[in-house]
């Protein structure tokens, strides 16, 4: 089952990960403060340690990794997986991080903007929820900006969308590591703050920073400045309250062009609180058009920190809901004999069946023999076969003759080559079972989603679908993401660990009940029931919905003793919803034929309505809701 | 529309219908009735021709008009509360010598023997008619000036099966929904005060154009002057009735009646009754006075609701009494009837009069407009168990869980009504073609699924030229000629084998479809000026706006909007064939040109032959839900669309919004007629067998169920068409219980979110199965459905098959 993404923040100083599950619980994080400044092969060899670690610490088996999502600050291409530029790393420029990262871990990865993960983080699973059109601004060392509109990440047209950091707020300003003068970086972030600090401990001002810092004048930093002004010192606040100003500019800018309903605000310097962000506050308000005043939410964030590790992991779970990454559980393979689109019969509204091939009952009166065996094997439709004699050659075991008109197969020669399928233009010899991924099979079911209306949906049946628990589980729970309803239609004759991991996907399960007697019920079906009665019993304490369904079978239970038998049984279950029973038909007859298997019941003749009816009295009586099926 | 075979009124049973005695003593009577031909319209129409020679032809046609509601045999039955008909017996069908005569003679004696629609002719009736009235009308119709008119090469591609457009030039225009609201709440008297009006502006004037149309405004009068005497007659007749009578109830209903018919039309209606029987005589009187079908009643259930709860409210008018008028409209719209000639009929057989009344819907403002009346329609459908009407329920993301519900109900009755129409395609589609909103939120169908705005839409919003796209597919392999015929109207780009790439083979079939489009135009341009100079009609075109106001006919551009559409046919087919071409002979060279080509010309014949076919069948078929090819099948109707646009109608630049065609697919039974010209077909389609009806799949190629064919229909370029005809077949044991029902609603809702035009569904009878199991080939779609399990019927040996009908017989 593949249910957690890793994360990945690389940022100036620090790169932080973590293991996380779908709602952004950590499983395991870990943080690296070791690549400082470092070329990308470095980077790279770090983040490989780190996920190892994260997966060792946690004991987290690597196939339950989707993938892993990083975020990166500088221009990132992410639909080629390169960083551009990076102004915090040297010798960034076009290294294609994505691939190189994806070829060393062997999962799928996807990169993005630093601030561009934390904005998503924030929407995701922060103070951006609910919100349409959200803002997410960082003020740390340096300062940047991600952009969600009508609940989509905003890139722009060469990816750098949202560097609100390089605006020029004032032409005449202090230049910039980019080269141009007056950016807002220049004034609002940990840089900037680190820069004046230091200009006034140049110059003779009376300032508690000099004390703060120690002797070394040069190692000032904003949290220095914080440290000082928090004491009171006017050249500490006056800093402060000028980053402030500047940062609410920056807020206004953002507001009047792209009038977001949230702003959320992180990084370090939003820690220092009011000293900073009244001034911000305040200059955000004096520079918009009043109109504007209060109409967007300023909100800190929520994950801080994780927002980038939260966000870059979300990246993978958003990558997968559009497909772009096909996590590992929609390639589980299964063996599907047919997939039945508008079913009306196997659960509530209209449903596509699947039909999974395998059973380990051989119940005598079966309707879908072909369902039996869970390999592959060849059937011959007699109906179909215009006598053109093609695959007589063709079959090397020579096992197919034409004697007195018709095409003769003899299944005992068969060795399952199927060659003769492939001479076979009308289909008269078919592949009854089909190797399908259990992403196919949701896909095939998704065509019909306009037409589940909230109440149908999947049914896997078969066969005995639990056979394939792997593939079962797999199919079910896309399709609980997918958000269809499901259900199962069961034997129950497998053991109870194939069943209970599918039952958190379910939320119908219809049991077939057959017999009550352990005797009676192995001499028809191949199997006693004692397994099956337990698993029953079990589904029935489950919180999933519960039909038993009894086949009539004359000769077998279609008797007053055996289903006043089965009758007190399911009266001693909970959760039982309904009863259906299903009269006796013979609607399988032709199959039979087809994979050259007797019939038991070839000359019992199908159950009348009025008797079908008469059995299901027997339940009714219990005072159970009894279905009647044809 | 398309009314299968189970459908057709042979077949509709006595008897079963728990509607109240007088009701089913009149519906029993009716379905007794052998539909018979009436000769007095023939003979009262040719003497007003004679009369009036010197009229301008106008107005010589409102004479004519006039001249048979004077003078046509009128009654009222015992128990009848509508009253009105439309010859001198119920299903009796009129004559309308203008509109075309040479057909009669030589088909009068096979009337009552061919394969179909058949009508019982007097010896009486055939002797006036051929000695009498026939002879004057030789070279006087208008099929005559319309044959002289067409060019020989259009007329060609009508012989050869392409294109088919004789039905226009037989039997004249309808498909039109007149201004029924505006009689009820104006009466006919607003009419003429509005035609007074015109007149006024156009005295003393001296143009040209203007003093022309002083006939129009002059017939207008004349013909709503004699609909209101026509009503006249009947109160009188009710009126001598009562005072011959002992039956005291009968006798205060006959009073009734009197007082009804004294009102309505020419005067405002003030009730229920007499709303009904208003729009009754409103809809009579267009099927008298001119000879196409598919006229519609409009949005019943809307107009005559102001009239349904003033009178509840007053206490007049019980649930009981609304559906016995209701149901007595029902038995009046049944017993309308028109004879075709057999080359027409077979294009659409069952009797059909495609006399539409639509149901629920949105309100011109766009808020859910289902109404008690929608439900108590639906109510007399399940009662009467008719025909016709033709009932269309209009339905959107607002419309009542219940009244789909009900919807569903009344479709198990079996007769493929309602048809359900999504408001959620349609209304947008009308926008596209330049309808307003308020407009397009009122439509209304007309005749089978196309969609009009009541009262302001011209003829034939679809019904013009038929386009065979299966038979243009075949002349583009054979270098455009006909196999059958060897004609050859349009060089083709060469033979199969010429063909380098299944692209060259698609450029082949558009250039076809491009010459044969073009083909049909003129075909509709020919009929619809013969029409205009021929076959104005008065009545009509005084109820469809703004025909006063512009003092203009209809076919002289008088209608708000006038797009319309031919009809084409075999889009499943066409896309299979191309299909199987790209894949066989294209992609995975499984069989050669030469091949494909003798094997065609074989018609599949013997093993080599079948093989072939087998093959053919392998290749994805249209409608289920595979891409390949269901987009193949939109690409021919993007680019007939394409191919059309520049086209304009006769009334281009008269005065309508449009004048310009939009696609169609309510082909009708032509199906089966345009098959017959087609030998064999790529698809693994034998020669001369039908073609796919509508959007439908061919029959036998829907593997996948109702949901399948929805999503594959639903890739069509659904916006930019008048019309989309989609059948679906159920069990009816899939709508045996309450649980089946709300499985037919969610089926709809689906087909409402894939923004589907219109769809019907066949509930199959154990008939049905009965039927299938003697002609298998015919039934090869029929899917029966039991838990867990279900198969082609067709498939099942006959034990099993047997097994199924009597649980069949058990669910209904």
């Amino acid at each position: 089952m593949q249910d957690l993404v890793i994360g990945i923040d690389v940022g100036g100083t620090k790169i932080a990960a973590g293991l996380i599950d779908r709602n952004a619980r950590f499983i395991a994080r870990d943080i690296s403060h070791s690549h400082c400044c470092c070329p990308p092969d470095q980077v790279v060899d770090e983040a490989v340690k780190m996920v190892q670690r994260l997966l060792s610490s946690s004991a987290v088996d690597r196939s339950r990794i989707l993938g892993v999502g990083v975020g990166i600050s500088g221009h990132i291409d992410g639909d080629r997986g390169i960083v551009m530029t990076n102004s915090n790393l040297p010798d960034w420029d076009y290294y294609p991080l994505r691939d190189t990262l994806k070829a060393r871990l062997g999962f799928p990865v996807m990169i993005d903007n630093d601030a561009n993960c934390a904005a998503w983080g924030e929407y995701r699973h922060g103070a951006g929820r609910g919100s349409q059109n959200m803002c997410y601004v960082t003020f740390s060392t340096g300062c940047g900006m991600g952009i969600v509109i009508n609940g989509s990440l905003y890139r722009g047209a060469c990816g750098t969308a949202g560097e609100i950091g390089h605006t020029v707020v004032n032409p005449d300003g202090p230049i910039c590591s980019c080269g141009k003068r007056g950016c807002l970086m220049s004034y609002a972030c940990g840089m900037a703050l680190d820069q004046m600090a230091r200009d006034c401990l140049k110059t003779s001002e009376d300032t508690l920073l000099r004390s703060v810092c120690g002797d070394s004048p040069d190692k000032v930093t904003a949290e220095h400045v914080a440290d000082a002004a928090r004491q009171g010192d006017p050249v500490a606040l006056r800093l402060l309250e000028q980053a402030g100003r500047y940062f609410g500019i920056g807020l206004s800018t953002i507001v009047q062009v792209l009038n977001p309903d949230t702003i959320v605000i992180g990084g370090g310097l939003v820690h220092i609180g009011p000293l900073l962000l009244d001034s911000c506050h305040k200059a955000l308000n004096e520079n918009i058009h009043h109109v504007l005043i209060d109409s967007a939410r300023i909100v800190q964030s929520e994950l801080w920190n994780d927002a980038g590790v939260i966000g870059a992991g979300a990246l993978i779970w958003e990558a997968i809901q559009e497909g772009a990454v096909k996590p590992q559980i929609e390639l589980t393979k299964g063996m599907v004999f047919d997939i039945q689109r508008y079913s009306l019969h196997d659960g509530p509204g209209l449903r596509t069946n699947v039909f999974l091939k395998g059973c380990n009952l051989s119940c005598q009166w079966c309707s879908n023999p072909e369902s039996r065996s869970i390999l592959p094997e060849l059937a011959f439709f007699d109906k179909n076969c215009f006598l053109c004699g093609d695959c007589i050659p063709v079959c090397a075991a020579g096992g197919i003759q034409m004697k007195g008109g018709r095409l003769n197969w003899d299944r005992s020669k068969c060795n399952q080559c199927f060659d003769c399928v492939g001479t076979c233009t009308s289909h008269a010899f078919s592949i009854i079972g089909k190797s399908m991924t259990a992403g196919e099979v949701v896909a095939e079911v998704l065509r019909d989603s306009a037409f589940y209306g909230g109440q149908g949906g999947l049914t896997l049946t078969g066969g005995e679908p639990a056979l394939q628990p792997e593939f079962a589980e797999a199919v079910l729970s896309l399709a609980k993401v997918e958000g269809l309803h499901t259900a199962i239609e069961t034997c129950g004759a497998v053991p109870w660990k194939n069943l209970v991991r599918l039952l958190p996907y379910l939320d119908l399960a219809l049991f077939d009940l057959k017999h009550i007697d352990a005797e009676t019920h192995r001499r028809f079906t191949g199997k006693d029931n004692k397994g099956i009665l337990e698993n029953l019993t079990r589904v029935a304490q489950s919180d999933v919905d519960l039909i038993v369904r009894v086949p009539l079978i004359p000769g077998f239970n279609a008797d007053d003793t055996s289903l006043e038998a089965m009758a007190v049984f399911v009266k001693t279950l909970k959760r039982v919803k309904e009863v259906h029973v299903l009269g006796f038909h013979t609607l399988g007859k032709a199959k039979y034929n087809a994979i050259g298997v007797s019939y038991a019941f070839e000359n019992q003749p199908p159950m009348q309505m009025d008797e079908t009816e008469k059995w299901a009295d027997v339940f009714r009586r219990e005072g159970f809701n009894v279905v009647v099926s044809g | 529309m398309s009314i299968l075979e189970v459908n057709i009124p042979e077949k509709v049973q006595k008897n079963m219908t728990d509607a109240s005695p007088t009701i089913t003593r009149l519906r029993d009577a009716l379905l007794d009735i052998k539909p018979s031909v009436c000769v007095e319209r023939a003979r009262l129409v040719t003497e007003a021709y004679q009369k009036y020679e010197n009229a301008p032809i106008v107005m010589r046609r409102a004479r004519a008009l006039a001249h048979t509601l004077e003078n046509m045999t009128i009654y009222i039955q015992p128990g009848e509360t509508i009253v009105g008909n439309q010859a001198s017996k119920p299903r009796a069908a009129p004559i309308f010598p203008e509109y075309s005569a040479d057909w009669i003679a030589p088909e009068i004696d096979e009337f009552a023997h061919r394969p179909a629609d058949q009508f019982v002719v007097d010896p009486q009736v055939k002797r006036e008619l051929l000695e009498d009235i026939l002879p004057y009308w030789r070279n006087k119709t208008l099929y005559d000036r319309a044959r002289l008119a067409m060019p020989q090469d259009v007329w060609t591609a009508q012989d050869i099966g392409v294109i088919s457009g004789r039905g226009n030039i037989t039997s004249g225009d309808g498909h039109i929904i007149a201004d029924i609201p505006r009689v009820l709440n104006q009466g006919l008297e607003g009419v003429i005060a509005s035609a007074r009006e015109e007149l006024k502006v156009v005295q003393g004037t001296t143009d040209m154009d203007t003093l022309r149309s002083t006939a129009f405004l002059e017939a207008v009068i004349v013909v709503c002057e004699a609909a209101s005497h026509f009503a006249a007659r009947y109160a009188e007749l009710a009126e001598k009735l009562a005072a011959e009578t002992q039956d005291l109830e009968w006798k205060a209903e006959l009073l009734n009646i009197k007082e009804v018919c004294t009102q309505v039309p020419g005067k405002p209606a003030r009730t229920f009754q007499e709303s009904v029987q208003s729009a009754w005589f409103v809809h009579l009187i267009t099927q008298i006075e001119s000879n196409g079908h598919s006229f519609s009643m409009g949005r019943v259930d809307q107009y005559t609701y102001p009239f349904y709860t003033a009178d509840v409210a007053t206490g007049r008018l019980t649930h009981e009494r609304t559906l016995e008028l209701l149901q007595q409209l029902w038995l009046k719209l049944f017993s309308v009837i028109k004879i075709r000639p057999w080359s027409h009929s077979r294009f659409g057989i069952g009797y059909p009069t495609y006399q539409n009344v639509t149901v629920g819907g949105q309100t011109a403002e766009g808020k859910d407009a289902t109404n008690e009346l929608s439900y108590i329609i639906l109510e007399t459908i399940q009662k009467t168990r008719l025909t016709q009407p033709n009932v269309s329920a209009r339905y959107h993301s607002g419309t009542p869980d219940n009244f789909l519900l009900e919807c569903a109900r009344t479709i198990k009755v079996g007769f493929g009504m309602p048809a359900m129409k999504n408001d959620e395609i349609i209304i947008s589609a009308l926008q596209e073609k330049g309808v307003s909103s308020e407009d397009a939120y009122n439509y209304a169908i007309v005749g089978c699924v196309e969609a009009a705005v009541p009262g302001k839409w011209g003829y034939r919003n679809t019904g013009m030229s038929f386009l065979n796209l299966l038979k243009v597919l075949e002349l583009a392999y054979n270098d455009g000629r006909d196999p059958v015929s060897g004609v050859q109207l349009h060089p083709g780009k060469g033979s199969l084998a010429d063909f380098k790439s299944y692209d060259d083979l698609y450029a082949a079939f558009r250039d076809q479809m491009a010459y044969y489009t073009r083909a049909g135009v003129i075909f509709d341009a020919v009929g619809d000026l013969a029409l205009e100079e021929m076959a104005p009609d008065a009545f009509c075109s005084a109820l469809v706006d703004d025909c006063i106001k512009r003092r203009k006919t209809i076919k002289e551009g008088g209608a708000v909007y006038d797009v319309v559409s031919g009809l084409q046919s075999g889009v499943a087919n066409v896309a299979n064939a191309l299909m199987a071409l790209k894949r066989t002979l294209f992609d995975e060279h499984t069989l050669t040109a030469e091949k494909i080509q003798t094997t065609l010309a074989g018609n599949f014949d013997g093993i080599q032959g079948e093989k072939v076919r087998q093959i053919f069948l392998s290749a994805p078929k249209y409608g289920n839900d595979i891409d390949e090819v269901d987009l193949i099948a939109k690409q021919v109707l993007d680019d007939y669309l394409e191919i059309v646009k520049p086209y304009r109608t006769t009334r281009y630049g008269r005065g309508p919004v449009g004048c310009n065609y939009a696609g169609s697919t309510s082909n009708i039974s032509s199906n089966v007629p345009l098959g017959q010209p087609v030998c064999a077909t790529p698809d693994g389609r034998r020669a001369g067998e039908a073609i796919a009806e509508g959007v439908s799949n061919f029959h036998g190629t829907d593997s996948r169920g109702p949901t399948a064919v929805m999503r594959s229909v639903t890739k069509l370029p659904t916006i930019k068409m008048l019309a989309q005809l989609l059948n679906i077949r159920l069990s009816p044991s899939s709508l045996s219980t309450e649980a089946g029902l709300w499985r037919l609603v969610h089926l709809l809702r689906g087909f409402q979110t894939l923004k589907g035009w219109h769809v019907q569904f066949n509930v199959v009878d154990s008939k049905t199965l009965l039927a299938a199991q003697l002609n298998p080939e015919e039934y090869k779609d029929l899917v029966v459905r039991v838990a867990g399990y279900s198969a082609l019927f067709v498939s099942l040996d006959k034990a099993t098959q047997d097994d199924i009908i009597q649980r069949t017989e058990y669910d209904l």
